[in-house]
C-alpha cells in the first residue's frame, strides 16, 4: 500500500485539487451562474501563496498563506460579481473566462513580483496532503448541508426558476453573490493547496486548459452535486493513467470518451445513478397513489393527490 | 514552452505511458534493489534508468529526438562493454506535455527501488516541477534542454545541455565580423529563455562586440500573423534582426520578413532549423549560434551522426546528441564510482562534470559544482540548401 | 499604410474564420467548440495529400480539399455529435453546457491525431506549387497571398451576408435562430437547413484554414485554438445572430490588436480581445449589432 502509495502520490494529490478545481465551477452553476471565474480565483489563490511563501523571510504556515489567498480571491470575487450582476447564460461564461483570461496576461506582466514567463519556484512549505484531505471533506460535509432540506430546495428554486423564486420571496441576488464567493473560495484554495504541494507556479498553469479541465469533470461527473465533481474528478485524474495501453492514441481515445459522455450522459453519471434511484422511488410512488385513491375520502385525496404530484415531480 | 489553450481537454489528469509496459505498481518492482544498496558487491547486472520526456503533446519532437540519443548511447555502452558486463537498461515513459504527468513519472520512478537514475524533461516548467522530487527524494535526475534557472539550483539535479544563453553570445563574432551596429529583436514574451536572450544576452554581447540592440518587438507564443510585429522591427531598418520564437512562429515571422523586403541580416537560435529547411533558398542567410550540428567536424560528431542515421535516416539533431551526452555522463558517472547506487552515480556525475568531458556537444565543461553543463558552441548559416558551419 | 494593410489582412481573416462560427451560433444555437480543430485540420489535409502523393498542388486545389474537408467534417459533427444533444437537451442551459462540452470533446479528437502524425511540428504548403511573392505598393508591402484573402474575405463576407437577408432559406436560416418552434411550425425543415448552415460554416473554417497555411508559412495543430478564443471575442463583440456584427467585430480587434503591437511593448495584446470582450458585455451585452436576447432571468 505504501509503496503504491508513494508511487502515485501525484495522482492522488491531482485528485483533491480537481475536486476543488470543479467545485469553484460547479458550485455556482448549482445556482444557476455559469461563471469561469473559479479559474481566475485558483490563479489568484495559486499567485497569492506563492508570494507570500517566497517574499517572507521566515517560514509561513499554510493556514497564512493559502488563507491570504482566499481572502484576495474573495475581495476580487465580490467586486466581479457586483459588475457581472446583468450578465446571465453563456454572455456571463464568455466574460467570466475573459476575467481568467485577463489574470494569466497580468500574471505574465507582473514583472518581479509574479516571477513573469518563468513563474515563481521554491515555494516550499510543510504542507501534507493529509490537510488537503480534511479540507476537501470540510467542503464536502458544509456542500452536503447546502443541498439538502429546504436550502437545497431554495437553491433549486433559484437556478430552476428564478422568478418563482422571487416571488417566494427568495433574495435570488443575494444567492447569486454567494454562487460567487464561493467559487472565490473553492478555486483560490486549490490554487493555494497545489502550489505549496508542487512549490511551482507559472502563467501556463492557469490558462484555458483548466477552464476545460474543470468544465469536463463536472459534466461527466454532474453538475447537481458535489458528488458529481468527485466522482469526475476522479475519472479526469485517472482515467488517462489506465488508457495508457492505447499509447500514442489515448488523446483521441480521451475525446471520443468525453463526446460519448456529452451526449448520452446529460446528468453526468450522477445523473445515471440519480435516475436510476428514482426510477425506484416513482414505482412505489404509484403504488402508494393507488392506494390512496382506494380512500375516497375527498380532502385527504387532494391532499395525498398534492403530496403525491410533488414527489412525482421531484422524480422526475 | 507554450502550453496550449485547450490542449483538447485531454492531458487533463496524468497521462501515462511506457515504452516497455512496466509502469502501475512501481513501487515494489521485482528484481535486486541496486539502486539504493551499497557498493561492495560491484556493478549490478543490469542497471535501470529510466527517461521521463515527451514523446506525444506539444513537445513530442524534442522529446522523442532526445529518447533516440539516449536509445544510441545504451547500445553503444552495452555493445561496447563500457560498464564491465554491466548492462544498462533504459525505458521511457511520456510526459505528454503535461506537468503534473511529469511529475508523477519521477515520483513513480523515484519510488522504484531498482531505478539507477532518471533522464529527465525537456521542457522547462516540466523540470522545475521535477526538481524538488528530484532532491527530496535522493534520486539523480539528469535534464536535456530545460534551460529555465532554478533547475539545478537543486541538489540532485544535472543538465547536460547548455543553456541557450550561455553559448548564444558567440553570435556576437558574426555580427561584428558583419559590421552590424543596430540589431532589433522579435521575441516571444511568454517563452522565458527567449525574453532573456531578446532583453539582456544580445545587449550585453553589443557592448563587446560593437552593436546596440534597439526595438524588441514582444509577441505571445499565440501570436500567429507576424506582419505586424515584424514591421515594427525593421521600421527603422536595423542592421540585423533576431526572430526568436518557437515552432511554426518562426516560419511565420520569417515569412514575414521575406514579404517585408528586409535586406539586412536575420539572426535566430537553434530551433530555426527545421524552418529555414523547410523555406529552402528565400531564408538563405539566416544564421544562428548552437551547441550541435550534424556537418561539424570532429570524431564524436561523425560517429553519432553516423550511427544515428543508420538507425533512424535522416541527420542528426541536436535534441538527439544531448540525449546521447546525458547518458554517457551517466555512464561516465557509473564507471568513474565502480558503483550504481543513486548516491554514487550523484557523486560520479559531479566528479565527471568537475573534470569535464568531450562530447557529441563538443567539450563540455560544467559549472554549478559539476551539475551544469557549459560549451563554446558553433555558428551555422543557412546557405539555402543546407546548414554551414561558420565559427567553430 | 503598412499597418492598414496589415490590419485588414488580418481582419479579412479573422472574419472568414468566425464568420461560420457565428452563422451556427446565431441561427442553430450551436456554439461549436469545434471550429477550430475543423479549421486547423482541413489545412492539414492539403498538406498530407500533397506529402502522401507526392504530388504539388496548386493554391486552389488546396483550398478545394480544405473547403471539402471542413464542409464534411462540420456536417458530421452536427450529424453525429451536436444535433443529437440539441435534441435530447430539455432546457436551453443545459443544451448550452452539453454543446460545449460536446465540441470540446470534439475538438480533441483531430488535434490529437494531427499531433502523433506531426509529432506537433508545424506543417506548412510549401511543398504546393504556389510561392508567395510581395509587391510595393503605395509606399508599403504587399503580397499576393494577401490579395487573395481580401478578395475571397470580400466575396465571402457579401456572399454570406446576402444570402441571409435575400435568399428564402436564408430568411429561413434567421427564423430558426428567432424562434426554432414557430419556425418548424411554419414548415421550415431544420434538419436540412441545419446541415446546409453547419457546411457553409465548415466550408468557411477550411477555407480559411488552408489560406492562413500559405498566409502565416505554417500551422500547427494547435493553431485553431487561438482563433478559437479570438472568435468568441468578435462575435459578442459584434452581436450574436448579427453577421455584420462579426464582420465588423472582426475588423475592430484586427485593428486594435494592430495599433496595440505598433504602439506598445506588444505583451499586452493578449488582454485587449478578452478586455474588449468583458467591457462590450458589461455597456451592451447584445453587443454592437445583435439583437436583445429574449431570456428569462
Amino acid at each position: 500500500m505504501s509503496a503504491w502509495y508513494d508511487a502515485h502520490l501525484i495522482l492522488v494529490q491531482a485528485t483533491f485539487i480537481s475536486f476543488l478545481v470543479a467545485l469553484s465551477i460547479q458550485f455556482p452553476m448549482r445556482m444557476g451562474v455559469f461563471s469561469f471565474a473559479g479559474v481566475a480565483n485558483y490563479a489568484l489563490g495559486a499567485y497569492t501563496a506563492a508570494i507570500v511563501v517566497v517574499r517572507s523571510d521566515e517560514i509561513v504556515s499554510p493556514v497564512v498563506s493559502v488563507g491570504a489567498g482566499v481572502l484576495v480571491a474573495v475581495v476580487v470575487s465580490l467586486i466581479l460579481a457586483l459588475i457581472v450582476r446583468r450578465l446571465r447564460g453563456l454572455y456571463l461564461a464568455m466574460a467570466t473566462i475573459s476575467v481568467s483570461l485577463i489574470v494569466q496576461v497580468i500574471a505574465f506582466n507582473g514583472g518581479e513580483l509574479t516571477g513573469g514567463a518563468s513563474g515563481m519556484f521554491g515555494v516550499i512549505s510543510d504542507l501534507t496532503i493529509g490537510s488537503v484531505i480534511v479540507v476537501c471533506v470540510v467542503a464536502a460535509g458544509i456542500l452536503t448541508w447546502t443541498e439538502r432540506g429546504t436550502l437545497g430546495r431554495r437553491i433549486d428554486a433559484v437556478r430552476d426558476d428564478p422568478e418563482l423564486a422571487v416571488s417566494m420571496g427568495i433574495n435570488v441576488n443575494r444567492y447569486r453573490l454567494v454562487a460567487f464567493v464561493g467559487s472565490g473560495v473553492f478555486g483560490s484554495l486549490a490554487g493555494g493547496l497545489e502550489v505549496l504541494l508542487r512549490s511551482t507556479i507559472s502563467p501556463v498553469n492557469v490558462g484555458f486548459s483548466l477552464v476545460v479541465t474543470a468544465l469536463t469533470i463536472i459534466i461527466v461527473g454532474g453538475y447537481r452535486s458535489w458528488v458529481g465533481a468527485a466522482i469526475g474528478a476522479v475519472i479526469v485524474t485517472w482515467l488517462p493513467f489506465y488508457l495508457q495501453a492505447m499509447e500514442r492514441y489515448q488523446q483521441v481515445i480521451y475525446g471520443l470518451f468525453v463526446v460519448v459522455a456529452a451526449i448520452f450522459v446529460p446528468g453526468g453519471l450522477l445523473g445515471i445513478a440519480d435516475q436510476a434511484r428514482r426510477r425506484l422511488v416513482r414505482r412505489q410512488l404509484e403504488h402508494e397513489d393507488q392506494e390512496a385513491a382506494a380512500e375516497q375520502d375527498a380532502g385527504g385525496a387532494a391532499v395525498v393527490d398534492a403530496v403525491g404530484a410533488s414527489r412525482k415531480e421531484e422524480a422526475r | 514552452m507554450n502550453k496550449n489553450l485547450l490542449r483538447s481537454a485531454g492531458i487533463v489528469g496524468a497521462t501515462l505511458m511506457t515504452a516497455s509496459g512496466l509502469a502501475s505498481c512501481g513501487g515494489s518492482g521485482g528484481g535486486s534493489a541496486a539502486a539504493t544498496g551499497d557498493c561492495e558487491s560491484g556493478l549490478p547486472d543490469t542497471i535501470k534508468i529510466v527517461t521521463v520526456k515527451d514523446q506525444t503533446g506539444v513537445a513530442a519532437y524534442t522529446g522523442t529526438e532526445a529518447w533516440r540519443g539516449i536509445q544510441l548511447a545504451a547500445d553503444e555502452i552495452n555493445s561496447g562493454d563500457m560498464l564491465d558486463g554491466s548492462k544498462l537498461e533504459v525505458e521511457v515513459k511520456d510526459t505528454a506535455g503535461d506537468v503534473q504527468t511529469a511529475a508523477s513519472h519521477v515520483t513513480q520512478a523515484a519510488a522504484d527501488s531498482s531505478v539507477s537514475a532518471i533522464l529527465g524533461p525537456v521542457l522547462s516548467d516540466q523540470a522545475l516541477a521535477v526538481a524538488p522530487i528530484a532532491g527530496k527524494s535522493e534520486v539523480p535526475v539528469v535534464y536535456t534542454q530545460a534551460g529555465s534557472e532554478g533547475i539545478v539550483d537543486e541538489d540532485w539535479n544535472f543538465r547536460a545541455t547548455p543553456p541557450l544563453v550561455t553559448y548564444y553570445p558567440k553570435i556576437g563574432q558574426y555580427l561584428e565580423k558583419q559590421g552590424a551596429t543596430s540589431v532589433n529583436t522579435v521575441f516571444a514574451a511568454d517563452i522565458p529563455t527567449l525574453e532573456q536572450l531578446s532583453h539582456d544576452v544580445l545587449p550585453s554581447v553589443g557592448e563587446d562586440s560593437g552593436f546596440q540592440v534597439g526595438e524588441q518587438v514582444a509577441t505571445q507564443s499565440t501570436t500567429q500573423d507576424y506582419a505586424g510585429p515584424v514591421n515594427k522591427a525593421i521600421a527603422d531598418d536595423p542592421d540585423a534582426l533576431g526572430l526568436l520564437m518557437v515552432g511554426a512562429q518562426i516560419s511565420s515571422a520569417m515569412q514575414a520578413v521575406i514579404q517585408s523586403g528586409y535586406q539586412g541580416e536575420v539572426v535566430s537560435y537553434p530551433n530555426a532549423a527545421p524552418a529555414v529547411a523547410e523555406i529552402g533558398k528565400a531564408a538563405a542567410g539566416v544564421t544562428w549560434p548552437t551547441n550541435f550540428d550534424s556537418s561539424i567536424d570532429t570524431p564524436e560528431v561523425k560517429a553519432f551522426d553516423e550511427a544515428y542515421t543508420e538507425a533512424y535516416d535522416g541527420t542528426a539533431t541536436n535534441y538527439a546528441a544531448e540525449g546521447y551526452d546525458s547518458l554517457m555522463w551517466v555512464a561516465k558517472a557509473i564507471e568513474e564510482e565502480g558503483c550504481a547506487t543513486r548516491d554514487a552515480i550523484k557523486t560520479g556525475l559531479e566528479k565527471v562534470g568537475q573534470a569535464g568531458f568531450t562530447g557529441t556537444q563538443g567539450e563540455l565543461t560544467f559549472e554549478a559544482n559539476g551539475h551544469d553543463a557549459r560549451s563554446d558552441g558553433y555558428v551555422v548559416q543557412w546557405d539555402g540548401e543546407k546548414i554551414v558551419v561558420l565559427e567553430q | 499604410m503598412q499597418e492598414l494593410i496589415n490590419a485588414v489582412s488580418l481582419g479579412c481573416i479573422y472574419m472568414l474564420f468566425a464568420m461560420g462560427m457565428s452563422l451556427v451560433w446565431g441561427t442553430l444555437d450551436v456554439l461549436n467548440f469545434a471550429h477550430g480543430s475543423i479549421f486547423m485540420f482541413s489545412a492539414f489535409s492539403g498538406f498530407y495529400l500533397m506529402q502522401e502523393t507526392g504530388n504539388s498542388l496548386p493554391l486552389a486545389a488546396l483550398l478545394l480539399v480544405g473547403v471539402v474537408v471542413g464542409a464534411l467534417m462540420s456536417v458530421l459533427a452536427y450529424q453525429l455529435v451536436l444535433r443529437p444533444i440539441l435534441r435530447r437537451a430539455k432546457d436551453k442551459d443545459s443544451a448550452e453546457r452539453q454543446i460545449l462540452i460536446g465540441g470540446i470533446g470534439l475538438a480533441g479528437i483531430p488535434v490529437a491525431i494531427v499531433q502523433i502524425q506531426t509529432l506537433s511540428n508545424p506543417f506548412s504548403f510549401r511543398a504546393g506549387s504556389f510561392e508567395v511573392a510581395s509587391y510595393d505598393f503605395l509606399g508599403a508591402r504587399i503580397s499576393n497571398i494577401q490579395i487573395v484573402i481580401w478578395v475571397v474575405g470580400v466575396l465571402l463576407g457579401t456572399a454570406v451576408v446576402l444570402w441571409l437577408r435575400r435568399s428564402r432559406s436564408g430568411l429561413a436560416l434567421r427564423s430558426i435562430g428567432v424562434d426554432s418552434e414557430v419556425a418548424s411550425l411554419m414548415g421550415i425543415d431544420q434538419g436540412r437547413l441545419g446541415v446546409a448552415a453547419m457546411a457553409v460554416a465548415g466550408g468557411m473554417a477550411g477555407l480559411s484554414g488552408a489560406l492562413l497555411c500559405v498566409s502565416f508559412g505554417a500551422l500547427t495543430a494547435e493553431s485553431g485554438d487561438v482563433l478559437l478564443l479570438k472568435a468568441f471575442a468578435i462575435i459578442i463583440l459584434g452581436g450574436v445572430g448579427s453577421m455584420l456584427g462579426t464582420i465588423i467585430g472582426a475588423f475592430f480587434l484586427a485593428g486594435a490588436e494592430t495599433l496595440l503591437i505598433a504602439n506598445t511593448s506588444g505583451t499586452w495584446v493578449d488582454a485587449v480581445s478578452f478586455g474588449l470582450l468583458f467591457l462590450v458585455l458589461l455597456v451592451r451585452p447584445q453587443g454592437i449589432l445583435g439583437r436583445q436576447e429574449v431570456r428569462r432571468t
